[in-house]
């Protein structure tokens, strides 16, 4: 939120008006399809390279004999890369679905496949928390005075960021 | 696929994202973009003449 003169907290311009619910719902879009919370949120352009980037990185991981990594609790390791992949949200499941993701170890690029896995979900988890500081207002109250480049710049300590 | 294929890939599909997580403005972004793309290709020659002189 940004603080005006008098001390008072407006609203952000395309904060979203009003519900928890909003920033849940968007955020959820964003999990399940990468891209697609900024989309609902008018941010086309912003949605469409985050739906094509990610998107990209998981379909190349998967042609590149990555494995999706099971929940095993038992190899710490190999839990926190499912965990990862998890975050892909949509193409997780769908890949997860269709069986693909078996992975093949002896296979040249399985390691840049699985590389390439694990970085699709975690860059499609910071979209999504992206997506609801959009709806929650937090994203435009941070750069609305950031120190670089006439405020364009993210800053952690922007008016209205939650610690 | 090679190695450097591999990782030059890896930094154009990874970089527009930072960029726009981290800029808001389109010329921002660009700007960003092509340094944080820069900045992955160059570790890495970085890292593999580190790797070579060393080994």
């Amino acid at each position: 939120m940004a603080e005006t003169a008098g001390g008072t907290r407006a609203r952000p311009e395309g904060a979203a008006a009003g519900t928890a619910a909003r920033p849940l719902l968007h955020g959820a879009l964003a999990l399940l399809v990468p891209g697609l919370g900024h989309f609902t949120l008018e941010r086309r352009g912003t949605g469409a390279v985050y739906f094509v980037c990610i998107g990209l990185l998981f379909v190349l991981g998967i042609g590149m004999e990555g494995e999706l990594f099971p929940l095993d609790t038992g190899a710490p390791l190999t839990l926190l890369a499912g965990l990862a992949e998890m975050g892909a949200g949509g193409f997780y499941l769908a890949a997860a679905l269709s069986g693909l993701g078996g992975g093949e170890p002896a296979a040249t690029t399985y390691e840049y496949g699985y590389a390439f896995l694990i970085a699709a979900g975690l860059l499609n988890l910071l979209v999504t928390l992206d997506a609801w500081d959009l709806a929650t207002g937090a994203r435009q109250a941070a750069f609305a005075e950031g120190p670089g480049e006439g405020g364009a710049e993210r800053t952690a300590e922007g008016p209205g960021r939650v610690p | 696929m090679s190695h450097y294929a591999a990782l030059t890939l890896f930094a154009a599909l990874v970089a527009p994202v930072f960029a726009c997580l981290m800029r808001e403005r389109t010329g921002d972004r660009l700007r960003f973009a092509a340094k944080a793309f820069g900045t992955f290709l160059a570790f890495a020659y970085g890292v593999g003449w580190l790797m070579y002189l060393l080994g």
